[in-house]
C-alpha cells in the first residue's frame, strides 16, 4: 500500500502541469505582452488604492498601448480624475498633473531612484521583469500594501 | 492517504490562485515576453526550438554546443576543421543547404554558401534562443533557398538592461572571455554590445605527424534599437590551423586559414508592422596558405590527362587571398483580412568575389601567379515572392507560396531564371494533436566556390553548373499537452542535377541521376515538475547513394535545477557504418555539466565534454594511400567558467 501511495504521489507530481510550456502549433498569439503588462499594472493599482475600481492616467503611451491597457484598466485622459499616474521612462509629468499629489508609478528604475515623488517602479533588468516600491514613500503617502508585496519593497 | 489528499488540495489551491498572485502574473509576463514566443513562425516549416533556458542549463557557450545534437544531421568537422552539419548518411564536405540567420541577417558565406567557417563557434552569451526550421522556408525570409533554416535571435536590450561577463578555461589550455552590456536608457534608443575572444585547441597524430585545428577567434556585435527600428553590426575574425585542408595525405608541412567578416544590417517596420524593410552589407576576407611535399589537391589546376601530368602539375605550395561582398535589400508588405494573410516580397542582392592573390608552386617547382579558377565573380539576384496563409477554420490553415528568382551572372556563365513553389497545410485536430505537411519544389544555385571547382570536361568547357532541382515532401504529427511534446516527422527528398565531385578529378558536375533520401525524425520533450526537462530525439535516414556518414542516431538529454544548482547530462549517439572497407564504430558522446548559482548574479560552472572519449569518429581519405584515416571529432575535456551578471 505504501509503495502504491508513493507511486501515486510521484505520478500526481509528474502529471501536474502549470509549468508546461509546450505549443502544438502557435498560429495565433492571443496573449500579448502589453496586455499582461497592463494586467500587472491593474493589479498593482488596485492594491495601492485598496479598491477594485481604479482610474489610471498613462503618460506618453501610444494608441496601441492604450488600447491594450483599456482591457484591464479604467484609463482616464484627465490627470485630475486619476487615482494613479503611470509615467513612461524618461518622460516628465504633463503640466495638467502638476501639484495634484497623485500616486505615481514608472517603468524606469533610475527615474524611481532619482525622483522621490514616485512610489514604485515596474521595469525590466537582467532579462527579468521587476517590481519595486519605496518603503519611506509608501509611509509618507499612508499606503499599506498586502503582505504578499513585502518582497517588492525596498528600504528607500 | 492524508498526504495524497493534502497534495491534491495544495495543487487545487495553487491553480485557483494562479491568476491572482502578482508573482505568478510576473512569471507569465516573463514567459509571454520571451522572444521565442514572438519569433516562432509556424508557416516557415517544421520547428525545433532551442530555448534560452536550454542554452543556459546546457552551458552552451558556443553555437557548436547546440548544433551537435540537432536532429536530421551529423555534426562533423570537415577537412578544414570547420564544424559542419551534414544530412544523415551524406558526405562530409562544405554544407550549403543550411541557411543561418542572426536576427534578420543571413550569415552564409558568399564564397561557399555555408555559414560555418566564420560562425560555427559563435558565442551564445548574447543569444536569446534559436529556432530551427526544417523544410524549404526561405520564401518569407527573402533569401537564398535552403532546406533547413537556423534562426538565431539576440537578446533584447529592452529586457536585458544589464551586463554579463564570462570567463572559461579548459583542461586543454583553452580560454574564452565574453562581455555583454545592454541598456534601454538612451532616450528612446536601446543598445546591446557584445565582445568575445577565445582560443581552442585540437591536435591529433596521423602516422606520427601532428594535424591541428587550433584556432583563435574574435567576435563582436552591436545592436541599436528604437521602436521597430534595428541596426545590427556583426564582426568575426578567425585564424586557425586548417586541419587536413587540401593535402593529399592529410598532413601539411605548414598551413593557415584566416577569415574576417563584417556585416551591417538595418530593419524597420512601417504601417502597423505590415511593411518590413531590410538593407544589409557584408564584407569578408579569406586568406589560406598551405604547403605539403606530398601535394595539395587544388584540383582546378591539376592536369589529369595521365598519371605523369597529374603528378607534375600537382601544387606543393598554395596561397590565396580573396575578398567577398554582398549587398542586399528586401521589402515586404502583408495584407491581412480576418481569415487571410497575403504577403508580397521583393528583394535584390548583389554578390562580388575579388581575387587579391592566388599563387602556387607545382611539383616541378614552377611558380604560377594570379591564377583564376573561373571568370565568374559577380552575381545579381532579383526575387519576387508571394505567400498566402488562409485560415479555413479554427483547425485548418492552408499555406501557398510562389517565388521567382532571376540570376544575372558574369564570366561567361548563362543568366538563369528559377521558380520555387510550396503548398502547406496545418491541421489542429484539437488542443493536443495536429499535423503539419508541406510539398515544395525548390532549387540550389551553385556558389562561387562550386563554380571555381566545376569540371570543364563535364560542362562542355563552360564550368557553368546548373542549379540543383529539389523536391521536398514532409509531414509531421505533433502531440502536445502541458508537459509533453512529441513530434514524428517524415521527409522525402528528390534531387535532380545534384552537385557531385567527379571520381577521377574531384571537380564538380551535375549528376545525371535522381538522388533520393528519406528521413524519419522523432523528437520528444517532457517537462518534469517546474524545472526539470527530458529531451529525446532519434533519427533514421535512407538514401539511394552510398553511405558516407552515420545513417541513424539520437540524443537523450536531461536538464534541470534544484536549490542553487543547474545540471545537464547528454548522450549523443551515432550508429556505426561502413565506408568502403572501413568500419566506423558506434559513437557515444557524453556531456555533463553543473552550475552553482552562488548568488542570483554570480555562477560557477563545470562541464565535461565527451567524457568517456567514445564520441563518434570521422573518416578522412588519404589520397596517397587511398585509405581512410579515422579521427575523433571532439576530444574529451573539462571546462570551468565563472559568470557574473551586473
Amino acid at each position: 500500500m505504501a509503495v502504491l501511495m508513493k507511486i501515486l504521489i510521484l505520478l500526481l507530481t509528474l502529471a501536474y502541469g502549470i509549468y508546461g510550456n509546450n505549443y502544438l502549433f502557435l498560429m495565433e498569439k492571443e496573449l500579448n505582452e502589453i496586455e499582461l503588462e497592463s494586467k500587472i499594472v491593474a493589479k498593482i493599482a488596485q492594491d495601492l488604492v485598496g479598491q477594485n475600481e481604479v482610474k489610471v492616467y498613462l503618460t506618453h503611451y501610444n494608441i496601441e498601448e492604450q488600447e491594450a491597457y483599456k482591457k484591464f484598466i479604467n484609463i482616464t485622459s484627465h490627470c485630475v480624475e486619476a487615482d494613479i499616474i503611470f509615467l513612461k521612462k524618461n518622460k516628465t509629468l504633463d503640466s495638467s498633473c502638476e501639484g495634484l499629489n497623485k500616486i505615481i508609478l514608472t517603468n524606469s528604475y533610475q527615474q524611481f531612484v532619482e525622483d522621490d515623488t514616485i512610489i514604485g517602479a515596474f521595469f525590466w533588468a537582467k532579462a527579468r521583469p521587476n517590481i519595486v516600491f519605496s518603503k519611506n514613500r509608501l509611509k509618507q503617502n499612508n499606503i499599506t500594501l498586502p503582505q504578499s508585496y513585502n518582497q517588492f519593497i525596498e528600504d528607500l | 492517504m492524508k498526504i495524497l489528499v493534502s497534495l491534491c488540495l495544495f495543487y487545487i489551491f495553487l491553480f485557483a490562485n494562479d491568476d491572482e498572485s502578482l508573482s505568478s502574473l510576473l512569471q507569465k509576463y516573463k514567459k509571454y515576453s520571451d522572444l521565442s514566443h514572438k519569433t516562432r513562425n509556424e508557416t516557415i516549416g517544421h520547428i525545433s526550438v532551442i530555448t534560452g533556458d536550454d542554452i543556459k542549463k546546457m552551458q552552451a557557450n558556443k553555437l557548436s554546443d547546440v548544433l551537435k545534437s540537432l536532429k536530421m544531421f551529423n555534426y562533423m568537422d570537415n577537412v578544414y576543421g570547420v564544424h559542419n552539419l551534414t544530412v544523415l548518411s551524406s558526405a562530409n564536405s562544405v554544407s550549403s543547404a543550411v541557411r543561418m540567420y542572426l536576427n534578420d541577417h543571413e550569415l552564409s558565406s558568399v564564397h561557399t554558401m555555408s555559414p560555418f567557417l566564420a560562425w560555427d563557434d559563435l558565442p551564445l552569451d548574447f543569444i536569446s534562443h534559436i529556432d530551427v526550421y526544417y523544410g524549404e522556408g526561405s520564401f518569407i525570409l527573402g533569401n537564398e533557398p535552403g532546406t533547413t533554416i537556423i534562426k538565431i535571435y539576440t537578446k533584447s536590450p529592452f529586457y536585458e538592461n544589464g551586463g554579463l561577463l564570462r570567463n572559461t578555461i579548459s583542461s586543454k589550455n583553452e580560454n574564452e572571455t565574453s562581455l555583454m552590456y545592454a541598456s534601454n536608457g538612451l532616450g528612446d534608443w536601446a543598445y546591446l554590445a557584445f565582445v568575445n575572444q577565445s582560443n581552442s585547441k585540437y591536435k591529433e597524430k596521423i602516422d606520427g605527424v601532428n594535424v591541428s585545428k587550433d584556432s583563435r577567434r574574435e567576435y563582436a556585435y552591436l545592436s541599436l534599437q528604437r521602436n521597430k527600428q534595428s541596426l545590427d553590426f556583426g564582426y568575426s575574425d578567425i585564424s586557425k590551423e586548417p586541419f587536413a585542408n587540401l593535402t593529399s595525405d592529410l598532413t601539411s608541412n605548414k598551413a593557415n586559414l584566416e577569415t574576417t567578416n563584417y556585416f551591417l544590417s538595418y530593419s524597420d517596420l512601417y504601417d502597423n508592422d505590415t511593411i518590413k524593410l531590410n538593407i544589409s552589407i557584408d564584407q569578408s576576407n579569406r586568406k589560406f596558405y598551405s604547403s605539403n611535399d606530398e601535394g595539395l589537391l587544388v584540383v582546378p589546376v591539376i592536369d589529369f590527362t595521365n598519371a605523369f601530368t597529374t603528378v607534375i602539375t600537382t601544387p606543393k605550395e598554395f596561397e590565396e587571398d580573396l575578398d567577398f561582398s554582398k549587398y542586399q535589400t528586401s521589402l515586404s508588405k502583408t495584407f491581412s483580412t480576418e481569415n487571410n494573410s497575403f504577403t508580397i516580397i521583393g528583394s535584390y542582392k548583389q554578390k562580388k568575389y575579388k581575387l587579391n592573390t592566388r599563387s602556387y608552386t607545382d611539383m616541378m617547382d614552377r611558380y604560377f601567379d594570379n591564377v583564376k579558377f573561373s571568370e565568374f565573380d559577380k552575381e545579381e539576384i532579383y526575387s519576387l515572392m508571394f505567400e498566402d496563409v488562409y485560415r479555413l477554420n479554427n483547425s485548418n490553415h492552408l499555406i501557398a507560396n510562389i517565388r521567382f528568382d532571376k540570376y544575372n551572372k558574369n564570366g561567361g556563365l548563362k543568366n538563369h531564371n528559377e521558380r520555387m513553389y510550396r503548398i502547406g497545410h496545418i491541421w489542429m485536430a484539437n488542443d493536443n494533436f495536429g499535423i503539419k505537411s508541406f510539398i515544395s519544389h525548390t532549387y540550389l544555385a551553385p556558389s562561387f566556390y562550386l563554380s571555381d571547382f566545376a569540371s570543364s570536361t563535364q560542362t562542355n568547357q563552360t564550368k557553368d553548373l546548373e542549379s540543383e532541382d529539389i523536391r521536398h515532401y514532409s509531414i509531421e504529427g505533433v502531440y502536445a499537452d502541458e508537459n509533453n511534446r512529441i513530434s514524428l516527422m517524415y521527409i522525402h527528398l528528390e534531387i535532380d542535377k545534384f552537385f557531385v565531385p567527379d571520381s577521377n578529378t574531384g571537380l564538380y558536375y551535375n549528376y545525371d541521376q535522381i538522388v533520393t533520401g528519406d528521413s524519419l525524425l522523432l523528437e520528444y520533450e517532457r517537462q518534469i515538475l517546474s524545472n526539470h526537462k527530458l529531451y529525446l530525439n532519434y533519427n533514421i535516414a535512407k538514401s539511394n547513394q552510398a553511405t558516407r556518414s552515420s545513417k541513424s542516431g539520437g540524443t537523450l538529454r536531461v536538464t534541470g535545477s534544484f536549490d542553487d544548482f543547474d545540471y545537464f547530462g547528454e548522450l549523443i549517439y551515432k550508429r556505426g557504418y561502413k565506408i568502403e572497407n572501413i568500419k566506423i564504430k558506434d559513437g557515444y558522446d557524453v556531456n555533463i555539466g553543473v552550475t552553482y548559482n552562488i548568488t542570483k548574479d554570480l555562477a560557477f560552472l563545470l562541464k565535461g565534454e565527451n567524457i568517456f572519449s567514445k564520441g563518434s569518429k570521422i573518416p578522412y581519405k588519404d589520397y596517397l594511400t587511398n585509405e581512410y584515416k579515422v579521427l575523433s571529432n571532439n576530444q574529451p575535456k573539462a571546462l570551468c567558467s565563472l559568470k557574473w551578471q551586473f
